[in-house]
């Protein structure tokens, strides 16, 4: 083994670097779980927009209904595959963040399949709606969130808290890479049956041609008597929150990577420092003072790595431990091979190699050999 | 070989200026074994440094093989001691987490088992300086100064903290290993010397006769 190799003096000095490596490891652990954790929960939160791949909800902006001609004129755009007409009905849905609104999509049982297969959407457990009936097929994760089982009943009804007006049972599960919830049109385009008011607020879902989802939603948007619920509000309704959060969270992560790579690098000037014997001889003997910077760097730029790696693989071993024995069976299935925490955890490793690099180099560039010699004697 | 002409070195101190080596001048061939004597603070250690290149002198000049040493950048400098030199210290100066097969390493590349045996440390090859004696440690930092068969060695009171037996021991070792090249050893130990083509000797900084 070459003698002067990082290798070297990691597996002869492992006690000194000992306490650098656990704060690395540590420090890196907590930055990567924290910021993939709330990343996790933006993207498993952000699955739900994905129905908006595929279609637009135009809804009327001063009315509860839309008109006919508004709704021909849609359906006529080349863009438009289909357009169907449905009611609005939300689920209350639980959630790390409190209970947020989970939007039941209503249609006939034609339609309900043509929206499944659009999505790629089966059904995993039990049917679909019967025409006409307060029965609903709701996703996997929203019964799992919910903690619900076939025949499950909800509804103002059951519970006065809750979203929807009436009673409802969920009759069939539903499974796919697009959360997808389905209630009989016909039940819920039935005020008497359903919310006892004349208010039916109607939603068009209008079904993109495959590719042509931008166009449609460039077209709706022109259109003056209606409002357009697409993709990009769907993705900034979930993200508002979580962005400030995140971004507090990035505050602290970049304060807490610039503190621990102060102190990390402190430390290495303090190990350097206690190796002065070290570098002055190897000086005196004809090894450069650049050879020996890459040496220290070497040597530090391991250690980081090391720590750096071990702190990436715990994170990764809690989140998976985390998401699988807690998160998972609620419903929040969070993904742990996120990109965007490892790098924003590289910045410690890197700020702690530079503050060390910078430092050592000035201590080297003065250090003069042989009054460490004639010191030492 | 390695002159030196009108060499100086001078510092400042808390009351005054400190004149190590005051205008010294010497030539030495190729093969000589030069001894240096004199008391402490008399400037010995300070030419040796001067004449290796480890201290750049506040005035005259030093040459090795007609190249000046104070016109070469530190780099070249380091590049010639590590091809050229070798040096040897009152301490030891092994590097405490590498074992005496390593140390030597350090100082370059060379048929080093054989070198072990000469010096009779061959059962030091695998221990820590820590597991040494003093002399083995001496022994092994021979070892290192001379491993990459250097033109010049320079020993700087190399048996100043050995008792009686390990400096004989030692100061035969060194003579053995630089045998044919060239060698400067500065002592207080006028015994040590025997054999050297020369001995030099310094009082104030000065070559006095």
């Amino acid at each position: 083994m070459e003698p002067l190799s990082p290798l070297t003096y990691a597996r002869r000095n492992a006690r000194k670097i000992l306490p650098t490596v656990i704060i690395l490891t540590f420090v890196v652990t907590l930055v990567v779980a924290i910021l993939a954790t709330i990343a996790g929960l933006k993207d498993s939160m952000l699955v739900y927009t994905r129905e908006f791949d595929e279609w637009t909800i135009a809804y009327p902006k001063n009315d509860t209904r839309l008109r006919p001609e508004t709704i021909e004129a849609i359906a006529k755009h080349p863009a438009v595959l289909r357009v169907i007409q449905s009611r609005h009905a939300v689920v209350k849905a639980k959630s790390l963040l409190g209970p947020l609104p989970f939007v039941l999509r209503s249609a006939t049982r034609e339609e309900m399949e043509f929206l499944m297969a659009r999505v790629g959407a089966r059904v995993k457990e039990g049917a679909l709606p019967t025409a006409g009936s307060s029965e609903v097929a709701l996703p996997e994760t929203i019964m799992k969130v919910n903690g619900w089982a076939i025949g499950r009943e909800f509804g103002m009804a059951v519970d006065e808290e809750d979203w929807m007006p009436g009673r409802f049972k969920v009759v069939g599960v539903l499974e796919g890479p697009t959360p997808l919830g389905l209630a009989s049109y016909e039940f819920l385009n039935n005020p008497l049956l359903y919310a006892f008011s004349p208010k039916l607020w109607e939603r068009l879902i209008a079904v993109a041609r495959p590719g042509r989802i931008a166009e449609l939603n460039g077209f709706l948007r022109g259109l003056a008597e209606i409002k357009v619920y697409d993709k990009t509000r769907a993705v900034d309704d979930v993200s508002q929150g979580l962005d400030r959060i995140l971004l507090v969270l990035n505050f602290i992560s970049g304060t807490l990577i610039v503190v621990v790579s102060v102190v990390v690098g402190l430390i290495h000037n303090i190990f350097f420092g206690q190796r002065t014997d070290e570098f002055a001889i190897l000086l005196a003997i004809g090894h450069t003072r650049s050879r020996l910077f890459r040496k220290v760097v070497a040597e530090t730029g391991a250690i980081m790595a090391f720590s750096w790696g071990a702190g990436v693989a715990l994170a990764f071993l809690l989140l998976w431990t985390f998401t699988t024995l807690v998160l998972a069976p609620r419903g929040v299935p969070i993904p742990i091979g996120q990109g965007m925490p490892v790098l924003v955890s590289l910045a410690l490793p890197l700020v702690a190699l530079l503050f060390a690099g910078v430092t050592v180099m000035g201590r080297l560039r003065k250090l003069d050999p042989v009054s460490i010699i004639e010191r030492r004697g | 070989m390695l002159a030196a002409v009108d060499v100086r070195l001078t510092y400042a101190d808390a009351a005054s200026l400190v004149h190590a080596v005051d205008g010294v001048s010497l030539e030495v061939r190729e093969g000589e074994f030069v001894g240096i004597l004199g008391p402490s603070g008399s400037g010995k250690s300070s030419l040796l440094y001067l004449l290796a290149g480890l201290k750049p002198p506040t005035g005259g000049a030093v040459r090795f093989r007609e190249r000046l040493l104070t016109s070469l950048a530190a780099d070249e400098t380091a590049a010639l001691r590590r091809k050229e030199f070798g040096f040897i210290f009152q301490n030891h100066f092994l590097i405490h987490y590498l074992t005496g097969g390593e140390n030597v390493r350090t100082g370059g590349d060379g048929d080093h088992g054989r070198l072990l045996e000469e010096l009779r440390v061959s059962h030091c090859r695998d221990k820590f300086p820590w597991q040494m004696s003093a002399g083995e440690k001496q022994r092994i930092s021979i070892a290192r100064a001379v491993a990459h068969r250097p033109s010049v060695v320079f020993a700087d009171e190399p048996t100043a903290s050995l008792d009686r037996p390990n400096a004989e021991v030692v100061v035969e070792c060194l003579r053995r290993v630089t045998k044919g090249g060239t060698l400067f050893v500065v002592t207080h130990d006028e015994s040590i010397l025997e054999g050297a083509t020369r001995v030099l000797r310094m009082q104030a900084g000065r070559l006095v006769p």
